[in-house]
């Protein structure tokens, strides 16, 4: 009898083993945290757009990749291999066909993409949220404002990278993004006219929403409502809208964000003045450093793989006393002579301040790009002789004196002197390949280096204007995902 | 006329056993083996008919109590047995020689065993005896061309580093490919043997087919290898083994030459950079005079290794003990680097009398400490210590004005200047000064331990219970040192060096795997010929990983190395540019937990007819944690069958000893989504993650998108073999053919990039691995004098991917040289096709896609093509002899591989000509001096100055895809075993000498140090596996 007792026991151990292990196939990891324990509070929505904000990287990137600053130098002419390259950036610097990853035409993209993301997660999650004081809902508008100007400024940069023709309104822009997406589904583009309606709209509804008594808009690294009517101007002048409202518009920001004096001027890149800043991205001890993109480690000699091009230097150094040479051109440069194979010409625009070695703060939008914007405006509208005050006006104040004054005969020549203004009032912030894809295709102009510049890399010297290749390509890893989009003619 | 002999024995017998009572007496003698004349411990006597038993001891001697006329059955596992009848003398010697028809034993999955006839599945068993000598400190590393199908894959020099073990083909892109590891019974960590002795192991057992590992059905797809560890055995006598070996390792022979200094300064001279410019041919002289260093002397070494183990077996009647313990000490080659490792082993089994109840328990614990390099492989100048040993260049000088050899070829700690000028010139100093101070130490405890117990309870009835537990604690340090010339850059205060500099890490992790399996069998044999038997089994897995981490920035130079040394997170220094006051000491600390669970229920039934016939079938539920709903369990099965045609009366004078057919067939199952046993835990849930936002803000972000349709990777195998042996068993193999396919492959479907990601896991597509298996064993002679075997294996598996995810149109490239094809082998090459150099211009040309027309633009995006070349080998294997004569052994291992490729990255960074590059501060091979200069010019090498770097070309070309094939001599090992009239008068038993040497001849055509890798697509900076030479001797008492 005992035996049977023990071997019943014995038995029934195993069982019991068998029937109390639903742990083994429940298992949650600690520190799980889903879209409904995320979102709760306006606390909570406030960390979720500071996660979009975080998303926004215009300036990232290192080492020979990188995202709009340094595919605006890279692939136009304001720079030379440096004295430490290894190769970075020379296959984009030849022009090479490549939207693999980790190519500019993939960073932007997925980059902007990201950002979007990120908004429009936040934007559901406050969807689901029902906040009852007067002052959550405030602050929660206030944070539904950036987000959508975050989203609409997104949108407008992918607009600008992606679209052919900015002024047909029926060919292909980019995919409009409202939604949190499901991963199972394919998009194509949409059209330029939506896309540009989108981003109004999204802009429009952002100018409600924003609070300028909150306290984010005391400073320019928030998205604002004077933000939001600078995008309205650029996009304007994408499309080709140069009406008076677009002009009321500049004027009434040109009012409220006077140019800066060289002092401001220069230490404006230090982050130390806000003078015509309207909107910059704050960069801060642990973010990525721009300075990353041109050097190993720091602006210094022997450390850096891309330099200035001496064409962009022979441009700054036209102007007596201009503060963008010396804001743009470190001191520790080596000049042997015009335009020498030996010159290492170092970047200065980025030395790294209160952040770190490599991180500066990143301008998106400033009163000088308004003022050009304005000049450009009055040239198309034929009013040559204030175009070519407006431009003196921005070379005065980075002089320190009274420049010569220029004097337009055509259309064209306005255009062409306003782009050789906005090469070096933003050079290495993001804009100079953009500016060659609008205004020099207009006025027959590509990129043309030279050649003491371009055989740095043995590259070619030239892109014709009109090259395919203004056009970003649609990134190779968007159309592995995404069966339903249309690729940009000539990839 | 039978009969009436039969009855006449039995009447015999009787009349013996009666007579016995009255005249029982002491026989002794001993027993030597026919094979080298030594003596055999262990060997059995009984009286034939009886109950009374003895084992020969240590010597081989015997005693027991018999009567004349009596008959002594002598028996010895491996030995044909002898009987004796008991005449007048009390003493027996004899000579037993070995038996060749022995079944040998197959150890199979859940701790059963089979033979070698009656096995259904493919199986192949290494016994570890073979392997014994060796020197490597990680088990697996001697398994390399034992087995057919097997490739263990080390790539790396760093003794006890792990090893890459693929079991016939990779069978999955994303998921583990690695096959599953039992250590007496338990599931353990397969990427770590370092903290297990080698010389505990008896056998390894490779379960290749559906039929043999598909009982594991849910960790099996890619097959298991079990591995037993020695035991004692029942009634034998206390006994000792000593062994200890000592022996150095150094650099295998380096098949390219790098300039030395004055070739390098004159190609900086004839190229306009660097500081050969301008020299006169007298100024360089001078140079080379006074410098001419090889950094690859001065970072390589030669290694010692010494090793000391030490078994204790003994055996009563209902329990037997093995101890071991183990010191095994070994340098890496490269300066900084090396290993040792203390363990301690014993195994213990009982039984009840009467054999009803048996358990065994075995219990490991080891003690490893490793001292390595980091960042093989990596392009980071400054911290790859290969790539300076490779390519430091050789007008460094490696002395201080004193002589001695320097540590900082006089950097001054923190100096960017000395360290960025010239092209990083200067970085074979910084890695020298870097292996010199910093600390980079993993320490490890291992416990291993498993009960096994078996239950005979009712007639036919077993209960087993299986339980193991594997517990890995591993301490983690890395000090960076504030005193080394990376030092001062490590702390900032905005940017700008702080006041104290150098990193302290350490990294605490805790990895508890529990598996406990409980079964019940039922084991009958109806009508002499049906067998059957019937198992039930219940399993439930658990792993945790635990740990935490600090990272320590700021350290104070007098106390490296203790936790005194950390300067408080509370101190402050001023910002240089504003005068603010920032910490610039804060510490990093971060604690991480992961868990896994599996739950399942499975049976198996197996089958026998007459001992002909057999079918074996095994079918699985599994639950995996990783999926939901109704993807969590998975249902896994198999059949397998044999027929042992030799049995056939047909076959009788066929020649066969041995012919077997087996046939398997089944469906096994894959969990782990990203490779790792932690990995992929959580897929199926959408996750956020509070952390650093927009201006130093706290960010809520999503981090990962769910997949809510994951579930089990499954791969249906079917295996055909044959098993057979002719000429009385001198010549015996298998033959293996399979097809293994996987299908719900795990793989990134790539998504549109408004996600917020590239791709999510998904089961997406196929892929197949195909091949065939040859073992064969030969005895050449084998007399009393002479043994001589030869034995080979080799495989061929051909892989290809059927079916990638739609939305990759069939070719999955993320820029890299490597990419995902369909109908391509996984690991397959995807580049431009690189054409020469045009001799008009010094240019390089490559092919377009169309394989005619010839560019010197570089397309990337549309000229890659598919080359059929991939860095999973396609054919693999060894052969070795075994010579022995007297007391001498003669033995050779060699491995293969071939059809396998490498990207050469080392040997592209020494052809390096790129513009700009001359000054890079690299050293070169001598053939950039083909480098093209004029037109005309007939090169391989283009002009100084073109535009492809080495990186472009690795990345892009297939300038430098070399055939990475290879013959190792992977071992020969010479012995001696001294004759036992030598040892009569002392306690020693027995006493062996071996001489042995790892890796000692390399035949390949790929250009660096060391052509084996770990199945990776470039070589950069590796850490090449050494030669290792060891003298031994081991001692029996």
């Amino acid at each position: 009898m005992k035996k049977y007792i023990l071997k019943t026991l014995g038995i029934a151990a195993i069982f019991m083993i068998a029937v109390s292990c639903e742990d083994a196939t429940d298992v949650v990891q600690e520190g799980e945290l889903n879209e409904e324990v995320a979102f709760q509070t306006v606390a909570d929505l406030q960390t979720g757009l500071n996660g979009a904000y975080a998303a926004y990287g215009p300036d990232f990137g290192g080492n020979g990749t990188g995202d709009a600053l340094y595919a605006n130098a890279i692939l136009s002419d304001n720079l030379k291999a440096g004295q430490a390259s290894n190769g970075q950036g020379a296959q984009a610097y030849a022009y090479i066909v490549n939207f693999a990853g980790g190519t500019p035409s993939s960073a932007i993209w997925a980059n902007r993409y990201a950002t979007i993301n990120r908004v429009n997660r936040v934007l559901r999650a406050m969807g689901n949220l029902t906040f009852t004081t007067q002052s959550d809902i405030n602050e929660a508008n206030h944070i539904k404002g950036q987000l959508l100007g975050l989203r609409a400024l997104a949108h407008f940069d992918l607009f600008e990278y992606y679209t052919v023709d900015y002024q047909d309104p029926n060919s292909l822009a980019i995919i409009n993004v409202d939604f949190v997406p499901a991963t199972s589904d394919a998009f194509e583009r949409n059209t330029v006219a939506e896309t540009v309606a989108f981003i109004n709209a999204d802009l429009a509804e952002a100018n409600t929403l924003l609070d300028p008594s909150n306290i984010t808009a005391a400073t320019p690294i928030f998205i604002n409502r004077d933000f939001v009517k600078a995008l309205q101007v650029k996009l304007a002048v994408n499309v080709g809208d140069f009406g008076a409202q677009t002009m009321t518009l500049t004027n009434q920001l040109l009012n409220d964000y006077p140019l800066a004096n060289q002092i401001q001027y220069s230490s404006m890149y230090l982050g130390a003045d806000n003078t015509e800043v309207i909107f910059k991205l704050a960069r801060v001890n642990g973010d990525n450093g721009v300075g990353g993109l041109f050097y190993f480690n720091q602006v210094m000699p022997n450390d850096a793989f891309l330099e200035i091009s001496n064409q962009l230097l022979n441009e700054l150094s036209a102007l007596p006393n201009d503060i963008r040479r010396s804001v743009n051109l470190a001191p520790v440069s080596t000049i042997i002579g015009l335009d020498d194979p030996a010159n290492e010409l170092l970047i200065n625009k980025y030395p790294g301040g209160s952040g770190g070695l490599q991180v500066n703060d990143i301008m998106i939008v400033r009163s000088s790009e308004i003022q050009l914007i304005k000049a450009e405006i009055e040239a198309r509208n034929g009013m040559l002789g204030n175009a070519a005050q407006t431009v003196q006006d921005l070379r005065d104040a980075r002089t320190g004196s009274a420049s010569p004054a220029p004097s337009y005969a055509s259309l064209n020549a306005a255009l062409t002197d306003i782009l050789s203004e906005r090469r070096k009032e933003f050079c290495f912030e993001g804009k100079r390949f953009l500016d060659i894809k609008r205004i020099g295709s207009e006025i027959g102009l590509g990129v043309n280096r030279l050649a003491v510049d371009c055989g740095t890399f043995d590259a070619p010297c030239d892109l014709a204007v009109g090259d395919f290749r203004f056009t970003l390509a649609i990134p190779q890893n968007e159309l592995d995902g995404n069966n339903a989009i249309t690729q940009n003619p000539g990839y | 006329m039978k009969v009436k002999n039969y009855g006449l024995v039995l009447v015999l017998l009787f009349l013996s056993v009666t007579s016995s009572f009255a005249q029982e007496r002491t026989i002794t003698g001993k027993i030597t083996s026919a094979d080298d004349g030594l003596p055999l411990p262990g060997a059995t006597v009984i009286v034939k008919g009886t109950t009374r038993g003895q084992q020969t001891d240590f010597d081989g001697q015997y005693s027991i109590k018999a009567s004349t006329g009596e008959i002594l059955v002598f028996s010895y596992v491996g030995y044909q047995t002898v009987e004796r009848t008991i005449g007048e003398s009390s003493t027996i010697d004899l000579i037993m020689s070995a038996d060749n028809t022995l079944d040998e034993v197959v150890v199979v999955a859940y701790g059963n065993v089979s033979s070698l006839k009656k096995n259904t599945a493919a199986v192949s068993t290494v016994k570890a005896e073979i392997l014994e000598d060796r020197a490597n400190a990680s088990a697996l590393q001697n398994l390399q061309g034992q087995v057919a199908g097997l490739n263990i894959a080390t790539g790396s020099g760093q003794p006890g580093n792990d090893s890459t073990i693929i079991l016939r083909g990779a069978g999955s892109i994303n998921g583990n490919i690695e096959p599953l590891f039992i250590v007496d019974g338990i599931p353990v960590d397969e990427d770590n043997f370092r903290s297990i002795n080698p010389n505990d192991i008896e056998t390894y057992s490779v379960l290749k087919d559906a039929g043999a590992a598909n009982i594991y059905g849910n960790r099996a797809a890619n097959g298991a290898i079990v591995i037993t560890t020695k035991k004692g055995r029942y009634n034998e006598s206390l006994r000792f083994r000593y062994t200890s070996a000592y022996g150095n390792s150094e650099l295998q022979d380096q098949p390219f030459e790098l300039t030395n200094s004055r070739q390098i300064l004159e190609f900086q001279r004839a190229n306009g950079a660097g500081i050969g410019v301008g020299l006169t041919d007298a100024e360089i002289a001078a140079i080379a005079s006074q410098a001419n260093t090889s950094w690859t002397d001065v970072f390589f070494r030669t290694g010692k290794t010494q090793s000391h183990d030490l078994t204790i077996t003994s055996g009563g009647e209902n329990s037997n003990n093995f101890t071991s313990l183990q010191y095994f000490n070994q340098d890496g080659i490269f300066v900084g680097s090396d290993f040792q490792r203390f363990s301690l082993r014993n195994n213990f089994n009982g039984k009840t009398e009467n054999d009803k109840f048996n358990y065994g328990f075995n219990l490991s614990l080891a003690f490893s400490e490793t001292n390595e390099l980091d960042n093989a492989g990596s392009g980071a100048t400054f911290f790859n210590p290969f790539s300076a040993a490779l390519q430091g260049l050789p007008y460094l000088s490696v002395f201080n004005a004193d002589g001695s050899q320097t540590i900082d070829g006089g950097i001054t700690p923190g100096d960017a200047g000395a360290i960025l000028s010239n092209g990083a010139t200067n970085f074979p100093y910084v890695l020298l000064n870097s292996i010199a101070l910093n600390t980079d130490r993993e320490e490890e405890i291992k416990i291993l331990a498993s009960l096994n117990s078996s239950w005979n309870f009712a007639k036919n009835l077993y209960a087993r219970v299986q339980l193991g537990a594997d517990l890995s604690t591993e301490k983690r340090l890395e000090i960076l040192h504030p005193n080394s010339i990376l030092g001062p850059f490590q702390a900032n205060v905005i940017g700008n060096q702080a006041q104290f500099g150098g990193i302290h890490e350490e990294t605490y992790t805790r990895d508890f795997r529990l598996n406990l399996s409980p079964s019940i069998s039922y084991s009958n044999v109806f009508d002499e010929k049906h067998d059957v038997t019937a198992t039930a089994y219940f399993e439930y897995s658990r792993g945790f990983l635990d740990g935490l981490d600090f990272d320590q920035t700021g350290i104070d130079p007098r106390l490296v190395g203790t936790g005194s040394s950390f300067i408080p997170g509370t101190t402050t220094e001023p910002n240089p540019a504003n005068g603010v006051l920032v910490n610039p000491y804060i510490p990093v600390v971060n604690s991480f937990t992961s868990e896994v669970g599996n739950l399942s229920i499975f049976g198996t039934l197996d089958y026998e007819y007459d001992g002909k016939y057999a079918v074996s079938a095994g079918i699985r539920r599994d639950n995996s944690f990783r999926f939901i709903g109704d993807n969590a369990w998975g249902t896994f099965w198999s059949v397998s069958g044999r027929w042992n045609i030799s049995e056939e009366a047909f076959m009788e004078s066929s020649g066969f000893d041995l012919l077997k057919l087996r046939a398997s067939h089944g469906l096994s199952g894959n969990d782990r989504i990203t490779g790792g046993y932690y990995g992929g835990l959580n897929l199926t849930r959408s996750l956020y993650t509070a952390g650093t936002g927009y201006n130093g803000s706290v960010s809520t972000v999503v981090t990962q998108l769910e997949n809510t349709n994951l579930k089990w990777e499954e791969t249906t195998q079917t295996n055909i073999g044959l098993d057979f042996a002719v000429l009385d068993n001198r010549l015996s193999g298998s033959l293996d053919v399979y097809n293994k396919t996987t299908d719900d492959l795990f793989q990134n479907n790539q998504i549109s990039l408004i996600n917020a990601t590239a791709s999510i896991q998904a089961n997406i597509g196929s892929l197949v691995n195909e091949g065939v298996e040859l073992a064969l064993n030969y005895r050449v002679v084998n007399n009393d004098n002479w043994r001589v075997t030869v034995n080979a294996n080799g495989s061929y598996n051909e892989n290809t991917i059927e079916q990638l995810p739609p939305s990759t149109n069939g070719l999955v490239n993320t820029g890299g040289s490597t990419a995902l094809g369909e109908g391509q082998a996984l690991g397959s090459y995807y580049l431009v096709r690189y054409a020469g150099v045009n001799p008009s211009n010094g240019n390089p040309l490559f092919l377009k896609a169309d394989g005619v027309t010839l560019t010197e633009t570089l397309d990337a995006a549309n000229d890659r093509v598919f080359l059929d070349k991939s860095f999973y080998p396609t054919w693999q294997g060894g052969f070795g002899t075994d010579i022995r004569h007297k007391g001498f052994e003669f033995t050779t291992q060699w491995s293969f591989v071939a059809d396998v490729w490498l990207n050469n990255l080392d040997y592209a960074d020494l052809q390096e000509v790129s513009v700009g590059s001359v000054n890079n501060g690299r050293n070169r091979s001598v053939t950039v001096f083909n480098a093209w200069e004029q037109p005309g010019d007939i090169t391989d090498v283009p002009r100084v100055g073109s535009t492809f770097s080495s990186v472009n070309y690795i990345n892009s070309t297939d300038r430098y895809l070399e055939d990475a094939s290879f013959l190792r001599l992977r071992n020969i090992t010479f012995a001696y075993n001294l004759p036992a009239k030598f040892l009569e008068n002392t306690p020693i038993s027995s006493l062996r000498l071996y001489l042995q040497g790892e890796n000692l001849l390399t035949f390949t055509k790929f250009r660096g140090w060391d052509p084996e890798s770990n199945f990776r697509p470039t070589n950069r900076g590796q850490f090449p596996t050494p030669k290792i030479y060891t003298f031994g001797a081991t001692i029996n008492f």
